[in-house]
């Protein structure tokens, strides 16, 4: 199939979704840096990494998936050796190691590690294979869990959640028994319990403490009013943006939370909150309705997906894209404990937006081929 | 649909559903909740900033400033800033914290030597590197003490900080036994440590230079000059001056802070039940340092304050009093003072937050102003604690003395501004605003240079009499000196003294009970014995009075002494009035009887009330303090021919010295402290014949009576009229003198005048000692050109 038809049958309304959520992120990122020498690079920045994360992602429609098979391993491979050399090459920054320093940016390995992971995944459960735990759960998971322990290690507990998700979609869509499945998240959710009390860092206890505080606690009390000064500053600041945005928002620069600064991280950790405030309500269904789109449009171009690598990859990328959107969309409204998540393509970074860029290209180069089988499996 | 199919239905589903859970719960957060959040950001983000009022000044009669309100500042310390971004803060704490960790717990300190800042600084700058960040640390414990080795890296060094932790980094990696004081790459460790000790010595100079200028006013240039010396870096010349601390010096000070930060030490205050609650943290807080800074030093530290985070200037009023002000007039004054030190001042808070506030709240915070109507009255509410707030710390008010008398007129009302601020509490946005009102300046009726004469012949009178006296302590000095025409009390001698190593009160003030006033009351008697004749009413008999044979028997059979037997010269008013004739005041008193004395005194201002009569003594008028318008005593115990004599009657000079003016000018004025101010006199009922026997009567007292031995009373043809009264058998004497000058000078005042000397021993007359003060006081005037034409040569009154 030559490169123009290929370009014909991609699902350009994907695409579109895509270039929304990027250029949305633009127009939050001048939002929170507006007035504030501090940060107003983030902006620059974030536009030629969208340019390069748009050119990349082209670029990336135009090649056979097949090459993606064929270096899957290296590309795991690859993902995971990144992140096993930031102790050694890593810079610290806020008291953690995950970021890379080159001259000008820095690069955050577990972005590219989860696409790594996506993609090893889909190479791995690729065969039908017989639904049993091993094969379908224990070995694809194991594959999964090295990254997303690397990743927690740095520490990272909130993109290392994102692995779980990711990888139990795939086994499910590759064939995995759902009460196995089930019987594992529950497990995963003991395991997490048991972590909490034995091997936890004391700021990340502090996050799930006050989360379970905070629904029915007191705001004017003493004990209260020194946690919404410490652990629950960012949490709490975030819930006043988000409600005090009601169902329209003050409009788009005008949120006095984000313009006051009174949102930490908020073109990063916290950007969902700025929606919130500006757009209100509405404005925030419309940001999660186009991951929704986005979401289950590679879940349809899945669907639509015979060969199994392909089907895989737009899988994962979905569970990928769609669980850590809620999740940090959860964490913005403190319905889950706070945790460090960028938001995908809409937060300052350049990492994540060029990993999920190119990863939803993947997914669109697959829609455009709709193979059965890869030759490169022996099949055709 | 195939298996692999409604695999995928189902993982539409799951994400459908936690969509909707999150899109649910925001609907409920952004919606449900959106009041009670939009408050909360309201709250977050609008805040009131106070604008403290300037009092009035105080100025005396010619308008120079006797008080007034400067601007100071003051030093504080938020000690959580200065542990986290001050380097011997940062190196006390860090020091501490490695020790506790790596060995054995030593806490450093910001004074001493052994575990003192440079010890702090060596041993934090000799902690290897590796063992800064490769160390099995907690987290948190492994960011407090980078950020405190980052903090003094950064200062020695005057690098950035992310440029100090890549350093730090690069070291820990190639050489991870380097101490961290030798990680840069171009400064050698000595040089480091070099620079934090420089840092040290600013601090140190700081110290020393506030010591300085506590110790004294005249020192300040000095000690700016010693801060703006020791900015220069490398300079430890200040280092020296700073050895030798006294108590509650800067560094003692921030040591008292590091306990309280390492102990989580927090505010405490009680609830209206009684129990007792723990408040903010003591570290967060800005506690002082030092108060009322000479601009000089203030501007020093302005410069070096960037040197010095978590110390920070903030601008104060403080409330100066003119250099040379005289000691009586200086308690006349008062003092005021901060109103979160006064003591129940609620109703008074309250009183002023109804009084300022009234009618401003709905321009301060309009209705339009917010969505939310229940966050308005919120607001309206915060708006009034917040100003209670403002009035009780940065407000001041008097506390005694004219400060106090006229408070009302002296206080402004604070300024408030409803504002947005953002995170860094920055002013973004103004709302409304309620304006500063600076209180109002007053010219009070003392004559700044006759205050000071009269307080300085009052002070060499207590030390004349002193001397003489077997037992001093008792004996005092006072004098009142009013304008005739209006009232406007112009000096107030006294001396201020100790007793016992006690301060004790000027006698003016104070206003001594005496027992009596003495003879100087006859002149009201006669008085009222003029208007008993006129009038019909019962009267002595001036044709048929006894003459004076110096003991006289009374009808009760009693026998009355005179000082001296007048004899048939005690009869003729002018005379008994001149020589103070007892006997003849008997009689008068005898025959105006009980209601006729008191009516006497009454009509002078020298009795507290008279049924059916207006009060006309000083009922304290608004501008007067208490104690210079007391109401005058009466007892009713007296004989009545010894009331006659005054006897019974207490009354201070003030009170003396307006009856006396009253003579002058034939109308009691209204005596008061405020120049200008409209105080209407009351009409004394004499005709014109009976106040110019009177005024004989006093003239001829100073002539050839009872004060002609004092040649200066007659020397400015004062008319007035000695007093000595017995205050215990045998015993001491409260001498008087009491008058006028016939002369009226410019702007038609007058001066009357009422000096008492108490306690003076037995045998001292009146004139001897009060007589005496006075002439004193009127010549030290005339010695005085300003004060010799100002009240002693006739002007253009009228």
């Amino acid at each position: 199939m030559n490169a123009l038809l290929v370009l014909r049958r991609v699902n350009w309304w994907l695409w579109l979704v895509m270039v929304a959520v990027l250029l949305w992120s633009l127009a939050l990122l001048r939002s929170t840096t507006q007035d504030d020498p501090q940060f107003e690079h983030q902006l620059y920045k974030q536009v030629l990494f969208v340019v390069i994360g748009l050119g990349s992602g082209l670029f990336a429609l135009l090649p056979h998936y097949v090459h993606v098979r064929r270096l899957s391993f290296l590309a795991y491979g690859g993902a995971v050796a990144g992140l096993a050399l930031l102790p050694v090459f890593g810079s610290v920054i806020n008291g953690a190691r995950r970021w890379y320093s080159l001259p000008g940016f820095t690069v955050q390995p577990s972005e590219f590690a989860k696409l790594g992971t996506v993609i090893g995944l889909a190479a791995l459960l690729r065969f039908p294979r017989p639904p049993s735990f091993g094969n379908a759960l224990l070995v694809p998971l194991c594959l999964a869990a090295l990254p997303a322990g690397l990743v927690m290690l740095q520490p990272d507990l909130g993109s290392a959640l994102v692995f779980g998700p990711i990888a139990l979609a795939m086994c499910y869509a590759a064939g995995a028994r759902g009460r196995q499945v089930v019987g594992l998240v529950v497990v995963g959710l003991a395991a997490f319990v048991l972590a909490y009390f034995t091997s936890m860092h004391g700021y990340q206890q502090q996050r799930i403490d006050v989360w379970s505080q905070h629904w029915g606690w007191d705001e004017h009390s003493r004990p209260v009013r020194d946690l919404l000064r410490g652990p629950a500053y960012q949490p709490w600041q975030a819930l006043i943006a988000m409600g005090s945005g009601g169902l329209t928002g003050f409009g788009l620069g005008q949120g006095p939370q984000n313009r006051y600064a009174f949102l930490p991280y908020r073109s990063e950790d916290y950007i969902f909150a700025v929606v919130g405030e500006e757009t209100g309500w509405l404005g925030s269904m419309a940001v999660l309705l186009l991951y929704a789109v986005l979401v289950f449009g590679l879940l349809a171009t899945a669907a639509r997906t015979r060969e199994r690598f392909g089907k895989l990859l737009c899988v994962g990328t979905a569970a990928w894209i769609g669980s850590q959107s809620l999740m940090h969309a959860a964490v913005c409204g403190w319905l889950v404990p706070a945790t460090g998540l960028p938001m995908p393509m809409l937060s300052y970074g350049g990492s994540s937006v060029l990993a999920t860029v190119l990863a939803v290209s993947l997914c669109l180069n697959v829609g455009a081929r709709q193979e059965h089988v890869l030759a490169a499996d022996g099949y055709g | 649909m195939s298996a692999s199919t409604r695999r995928l239905w189902g993982l539409y589903a799951i994400y459908g559903a936690a969509l909707a859970t999150v899109g649910a719960h925001l609907l409920v957060v952004m919606g449900a909740q959106h009041d009670d959040w939009l408050v909360r950001s309201y709250r977050n983000r609008w805040t009131f900033r106070d604008v403290p009022s300037v009092r009035g000044a105080l100025l005396d009669r010619h308008g120079r400033v006797l008080a007034h309100d400067e601007p100071t500042f003051e030093l504080e310390c938020v000690y959580e800033r200065f542990r986290l971004l001050h380097p011997i803060g940062a190196a006390i704490h860090g020091a501490s914290q490695a020790s506790r960790l790596f060995a054995n717990e030593v806490r450093y300190a910001f004074v001493g030597t052994a575990v003192g800042p440079e010890a702090a600084l060596r041993d934090l700058l000799a902690l290897p590197v590796g063992t800064l960040l490769r160390a099995p640390l907690a987290k948190q414990e492994r960011r407090e003490l980078l950020y405190s080795v980052t903090t003094v890296l950064a200062a020695a060094c005057e690098r950035e900080r992310s440029r100090v932790i890549k350093d730090l980094r690069r070291a820990a990696d190639a050489s991870p036994e380097q101490p961290v004081g030798a990680v840069m790459p171009d400064l050698d460790a000595d040089a480091v440590l070099t620079g934090a000790l420089g840092v040290l010595t600013r601090l140190r100079a700081i110290d020393a230079a506030l010591q300085t200028a506590v110790a004294g006013p005249e020192r300040d240039a000095d000690a700016a000059s010693a801060v703006e010396a020791s900015s220069a870096r490398g300079d430890g010349a200040a280092t020296v001056a700073a050895a030798a601390a006294p108590a509650r010096s800067l560094l003692e000070r921030l040591d008292g802070f590091r306990i309280d930060s390492l102990e989580q030490r927090r505010t405490r205050f009680r609830s209206d039940d009684g129990a007792w609650h723990e408040g903010e943290l003591l570290d967060r807080l800005a506690r002082p340092i030092a108060v009322e800074l000479p601009f000089a030093l203030a501007a020093a530290l302005r410069l070096a304050q960037a040197d010095q985070p978590g110390l920070r200037l903030e601008p104060a009023l403080v409330r100066r009093r003119a250099a040379d002000l005289p000691p009586t007039l200086r308690q006349i004054l008062g003092d005021v003072q901060a109103l979160d030190r006064s003591e129940d001042l609620q109703d008074y808070v309250d009183r002023r937050v109804a009084d300022d506030l009234a009618g401003e709240l709905d321009e301060f915070v309009p209705d339009d102003l917010l969505p939310l109507p229940e966050y308005r009255q919120e607001l309206v509410a915060a708006a009034q604690r917040n100003y209670e707030r403002v009035l009780r710390t940065r407000e001041r008010r008097g506390t005694g003395g004219v400060e106090i008398v006229l408070d009302r007129v002296l206080a402004g009302a604070p300024g408030m501004r409803l504002v947005e601020r953002d995170a860094r509490s920055k002013e973004q946005v103004l709302w409304s605003s309620l304006r500063v009102e600076p209180g109002t300046d007053v010219r009070l009726s003392v004559d700044l240079d006759l205050q000071a004469l009269v307080d300085a012949q009052c002070a060499a009178a207590l030390a004349h009499w002193r001397v003489a006296a077997p037992d001093p302590r008792p004996i005092d000095v006072a004098m009142a000196i009013v304008d005739a025409s209006s009232g406007d009390v112009l000096a107030l001698g006294g001396a201020p003294t100790a007793i016992d190593d006690l301060p004790r009160l000027p006698a003016v003030l104070s206003w001594r009970g005496n027992g009596a006033l003495g003879s100087i009351v006859k002149p009201f008697a006669l008085a009222e014995q003029l208007r008993a004749m006129r009038h019909g009413r019962p009267c002595a008999d001036l044709e048929h009075l006894d003459a004076c044979p110096q003991k006289w028997r009374g009808p009760d059979r009693r026998l009355y002494r005179c000082d001296h037997a007048h004899w048939d010269e005690g009869k003729d008013p002018v005379t008994a009035l001149a020589k103070s004739c007892n006997v003849f005041f008997y009689q008068v008193a005898l025959g105006l009887g009980d209601d006729g004395l008191r009516r006497a005194y009454w009509q002078f201002g020298l009795h507290p009330d008279l049924d059916g009569g207006e009060a006309r003594f000083c009922e304290r008028p608004a501008e007067l303090p208490r104690a210079l318008c007391a109401a005058p005593r009466w007892s009713g115990q007296q004989a009545l021919p010894m009331r006659g004599i005054g006897y019974g009657i207490e009354a201070n000079p003030v009170a003396v010295a307006t009856a006396y003016a009253a003579l002058a000018t034939g109308r009691l004025p209204t005596a008061g402290l405020r120049a200008g101010a409209a105080r209407p006199p009351h009409g004394i009922d004499l005709a014109d014949g009976e106040l110019a026997l009177i005024r004989a009567g006093l003239q001829e007292c100073v002539e050839h009576g009872t004060a002609k031995g004092i040649a200066g009373l007659a020397a400015f043809a004062v008319l007035g009229k000695t007093g000595t009264a017995e205050i215990s058998a045998g015993g001491a004497n409260n001498a008087w003198f009491a008058g006028y000058l016939p002369v009226v000078a410019a702007d038609g005042v007058q001066l009357a005048f009422c000096a008492v000397v108490y306690a003076v021993p037995d045998g001292t007359h009146g004139a001897d000692a009060a007589g005496q003060l006075v002439a004193d006081v009127l010549a030290a005037m005339a010695q005085t050109p300003a004060l010799g034409s100002r009240y002693l040569q006739p002007g253009s009154g009228r």
